[in-house]
């Protein structure tokens, strides 16, 4: 797997210019329904093997798991497209990292955007949830490593 | 014929917030079974009250709190006229229904225990259906859930069977259901459980704007409601109790305000209401919800009933248009608010779409888990309620956007 261009925060910087150029809410989350159609859908048993986010409105599950290259593989699906427009640029941003970056940049993308006023506070809080879930797992991932080298 | 649709600027006028828009489009605010917006007449005398009398109400001897506690004395016989109570002392001010029932449930404690039963319905919101259940954990007494019918009212076959088979000690039931919209018959409820010697206590936050809520006519013997889903301020509400059983129950929280004699070794307590009033009360949220009721007493109680009634109906039919769209429930009669989903839709994509859009919607499972998960096998559903400052025309555009948001969110699966 090739290294990633960008870093996690040059890329977190594009996605907020990306939104900015599209203009109103309405258009934001269009585009994320856009982005929704090209997260591949998880099968139900992909989905048993999955961290399950369960949010008061909706469901998301997660998949981070590591390479054998050293970086990290992270997928997920969520019963709404809105917030499997949100997982299509969480993967496009972390997928294929390594598991060390991952756990130490903050997703800030999300409340740079007009997302942010956007999303309630019960929805920012969902996302919060996603962000911890990933950064734990990947934390997980990068201490196995550094025991493995030792 | 109701002259609301001839007065509707007028009204829609009282109302400033209602004349906004969300990015570029105009609100249209149908969200009315979480929160009513706040007239001006209610705005003002909260502003007035603070600017010109505000004190802490009683035991003060200075003129400012005379002034106060007079006005919350007299929030107080405005809503046991409005409910038609027998006496003011009947009116406790909580800080909603949620506190109100919780408050109820505490107190009941002393009367259950293994071998009694405290029955709900299906339909109840969280806040009638959990202070309960955990009632019945604490103490072994039996909780027992009254099954809906097809169509969504109570099954008072059932209610009865379980009336005449076991000691149920009290039956709480709402007066209007907050996801289905169902109107359920207080009343007959009421006169079941009396016939066995239950008790009855009416979760009455979703009907209390438009239907008439009189206890003395329901014959219930406790009923709770918030000032914020009837025009007034967060944070106050009501519980109505019978003032026999009132007189009866023991204090559940302790304070100030509600204690009459304390020495470090007794305490006596106040006469009901203030017994339940511990600490100071939000009197600013009761004089405001006394001006409230002003407002909706002097639009016309009535009035407001038919037209929302009418509202809701028309919405209900507008609806039908929606390919694939399904109405929860089909009562013998719905009023305020009616729930739906939509195939190949998620209630949080379309309510989120909506908002957008600005049309204010709600979607979740409505604080009823068990009636959405266990009875209608649906997670989420999105909920329309309109009040009386809507019109028609909101109606028409809400179910038009809604139709293209549909296509939308289809089209992009």
């Amino acid at each position: 797997m090739s290294e990633p261009a960008l870093t996690i925060d040059e890329e977190q910087r594009a996605i907020v210019e990306e939104f900015e150029e599209l203009g109103d809410a309405f258009a934001q989350y269009t585009y994320l329904l856009e982005l929704s159609a090209r997260l591949p859908a998880m099968n139900d048993s992909e989905k048993e093997s999955c961290v399950l986010v369960d949010g008061c409105q909706s469901q998301v599950w997660l998949a981070v798991t590591a390479n054998d290259d050293g970086t990290m593989s992270v997928r997920g699906d969520s019963d709404t497209l809105i917030v499997r427009g949100v997982l299509f640029l969480i993967v496009r941003l972390l997928d294929g990292r390594m598991p060390a970056e991952v756990a130490s940049t903050p997703l800030s993308f999300l409340e740079e955007t007009d997302l942010k006023s956007a999303f309630s506070d019960e929805r920012i809080a969902g996302f919060a949830s996603i962000c911890a879930t990933i950064r734990t797992l990947s934390k997980t991932i990068a201490d196995s490593q550094g025991d493995d080298r030792q | 014929m109701n002259d609301f649709a001839d007065r509707i600027d007028a009204i829609r006028g009282d109302f400033p917030i209602l004349e906004q828009r969300i990015g570029d489009r105009p609100l249209i605010y149908l969200d009315n079974g979480a929160t009513t917006q706040m007239p001006d007449a209610v705005l003002d005398a909260l502003a007035a009250h603070y600017r010109t009398d505000n004190a802490n109400v009683h035991r003060g001897i200075h003129t400012l709190s005379e002034r106060s506690t007079a006005a919350f004395e007299h929030a107080r016989r405005t809503v046991q006229r409005f409910v038609n109570a027998a006496e003011s002392d009947e009116i406790v001010f909580t800080g909603g229904t949620t506190d109100a029932i919780n408050m109820a449930a505490r107190a009941w404690e002393e009367r259950v225990g293994p071998g009694s039963t405290i029955a709900v319905t299906a339909l109840e919101h969280h806040a009638n259906l959990v202070p309960w259940q955990q009632l019945c954990k604490r103490t072994g007494a039996r909780f027992e859930v009254i099954p809906l019918t097809p169509q969504g009212d109570i099954d008072l076959e059932a209610l009865e069977t379980v009336l005449r088979s076991q000691k149920v000690s009290l039956v709480a039931v709402a007066h209007v259901s907050n996801v289905l919209g169902s109107v359920n018959p207080v009343r007959e409820i009421a006169a079941m459980a009396h016939e066995r010697g239950t008790c009855v206590l009416v979760d009455a936050a979703q009907s209390v704007r438009h239907e008439i809520v009189d206890v003395q006519d329901a014959d219930c013997d406790f009923l709770c409601f918030s000032g914020h889903k009837m025009l007034g301020p967060a944070g106050i509400g009501v519980l109505y109790g019978k003032r026999e059983l009132l007189a009866e129950l023991s204090p559940v929280r302790f304070g100030g305000e509600m204690v009459d004699k304390v020495s470090f070794a007794e305490t006596t307590f106040e006469k009901p209401p203030l017994r339940f009033e511990a600490g100071t009360p939000n009197y600013p949220g009761a004089i405001a919800l006394a001006a409230a009721i002003g407002y909706i007493e002097s639009a016309g109680r009535d009035k407001i009933a038919s037209y929302e009634h009418e509202l809701t109906a028309y919405a209900e039919r507008a609806l039908g248009s929606i390919d694939g769209l399904h109405v929860l429930g089909d009562p013998a009669r719905r009023a305020g608010c009616l729930s739906f989903t939509v195939d190949d839709v998620h209630p949080f994509d379309l309510a989120t779409f909506m908002d957008k859009q600005g049309v204010a919607l709600r979607s979740g499972n409505q604080c009823a888990q068990p009636l959405l998960h266990e009875v209608y096998g649906v997670q989420n559903v999105t909920r329309l309620s309109p009040a009386f400052y809507n019109t028609h025309v909101e109606i028409d555009s809400c179910v038009e956007l809604l139709g293209r948001t549909v296509a939308l969110l289809r089209a992009a699966r």
